[in-house]
């Protein structure tokens, strides 16, 4: 009886997929964007079976927004203090890395690669989830806890679309999924795993000049959205704040279309493309920022929010 | 001959809330206006304006508190509008 064919990469056999990372290729297609991935860093393949599982198996042939490729360091570097080195077709955006950091050092190299490149899109550093068709935007800078509450929002019940591009249609203003795994750092990382037990995480990696880093695998039914967009509904400014249980405040629209403007990969860049789809987005939208140190109450009141939010405005 | 100030051509305005955001078609540059500033640009696009015609206007608009200061309001916002190229002399 012939086998069904393998849908997922998870599915696949972990020899079959080194072969095809050594090989042709690997495709991450995370939506808005379809990156090819080649590497002859052995461990990367089991890693990278258990952070996009869910994702289809696709042919490495045809175009590709970026095709990057992870490779062992060469000469000394291959055996004394090991190093792992990413080329973006052909170029390297980064100093290497210790050997045993692969897949922070890919899933960096990867933004990099969005962040500088995919300029048909405003570009926002932000997380977005949706739910019943309204998309919630979080922006926020580093380190106020964007990822996590992120994350606990996509593991109850919100579909992720991203926890770092807000990726922006310049069209009608819609998000898009950049669908990839959300990147957890530090006291993040156990709050996560006991928040969704269940969830699918990735090895941990010490030491890595944001500390310790692993990721948060997206769930099957996000990655088989992942080409559906969400009008957005809701724009949050999350600030994680021990001393708040939870508080949401108003911000008026003009202060968050310049919050999200300096908090943009490419908005300059854009010019009146920007203009247009960054204030379409805010009109459409009810902002607010959030403190909160209660991370069950922050995802039950978003959900609150989002159910009677109306993005006809 | 009275100073008249007029706004730079092709500017893109969008009201949010009380306050706009501007777009300057020449420097690709994005502005955050107040309400007073935002309605003294809508004034001067309709038309070339002196400043005792931006006064009167500004007059009508700001809190009675606040009309003591408005000689140096005026000031301020002309010059604010004009630093970044939104206004200037005709």
């Amino acid at each position: 009886m012939k086998p069904e064919p393998r849908a997922r990469i998870g599915e696949l056999d972990p020899a079959e997929l080194r072969g095809a990372l050594a090989g042709r290729g690997l495709v991450l297609d995370c939506g808005a964007a379809r990156i090819r991935v080649r590497s002859d860093v052995a461990p990367l393949a089991g890693m990278l079976q258990t952070l996009y599982a869910a994702y289809p198996v696709q042919g490495a042939d045809g175009v590709f927004d970026a095709t990057v490729r992870m490779h062992r360091g060469r000469g000394v570097r291959r055996v004394f203090r090991p190093q792992v080195e990413l080329l973006v077709d052909g170029e390297r955006p980064f100093e290497p890395f210790p050997a045993d950091t692969p897949v922070p050092l890919l899933e960096w190299g990867i933004n990099y690669t969005i962040a500088t490149r995919l300029n048909n899109f405003l570009l926002l550093h932000a997380g977005v989830v949706e739910r019943d068709g309204r998309a919630i935007v979080l922006p926020a800078l580093p380190g106020s806890g964007k990822s996590t509450l992120t994350a606990a929002l996509a593991t109850r019940g919100f579909r992720l679309l991203s926890d770092e591009f807000g990726v922006v249609r310049l069209a009608d203003s819609h998000l898009l999924p950049m669908l990839r795994p959300v990147a957890l750092k530090n006291e993040s990382i156990d709050i996560v795993g006991r928040w969704a037990p269940d969830a699918a995480m990735g090895p941990r990696f010490p030491k890595t000049r944001k500390g310790t880093v692993a990721h948060l695998a997206p769930d099957a039914a996000s990655v088989d959205r992942r080409n559906q967009s969400a009008r957005p509904a809701v724009v949050i400014f999350p600030r994680f704040d021990a001393g708040t249980e939870f508080e949401l405040t108003p911000v008026m629209r003009s202060r968050a279309f310049a919050r999200l403007a300096v908090n943009s990969f490419n908005y300059e860049l854009l010019g009146p493309d920007s203009f247009d789809a960054l204030t379409r987005l805010i009109g459409l939208s009810d902002c607010f920022e959030l403190r909160y140190r209660s991370l069950e109450r922050a995802v039950d009141e978003l959900g609150k929010l989002v159910a009677k939010s109306d993005p006809i405005h | 001959m009275t100073v008249q100030f007029s706004a730079c051509a092709g500017l893109r305005i969008v009201h949010l809330d009380d306050e706009s955001v501007v777009f300057h078609p020449k420097t690709w540059s994005s502005h955050l206006l107040n309400a007073s500033a935002a309605a003294v640009l809508e004034f001067v696009i309709e038309r070339s304006r002196s400043r005792d015609e931006i006064e009167t206007l500004l007059a009508r608009l700001l809190d009675p508190a606040e009309q003591p200061s408005l000689l140096r309001h005026v000031d301020g916002v002309i010059e604010n509008l004009r630093l970044i190229d939104l206004i200037h002399e005709a």
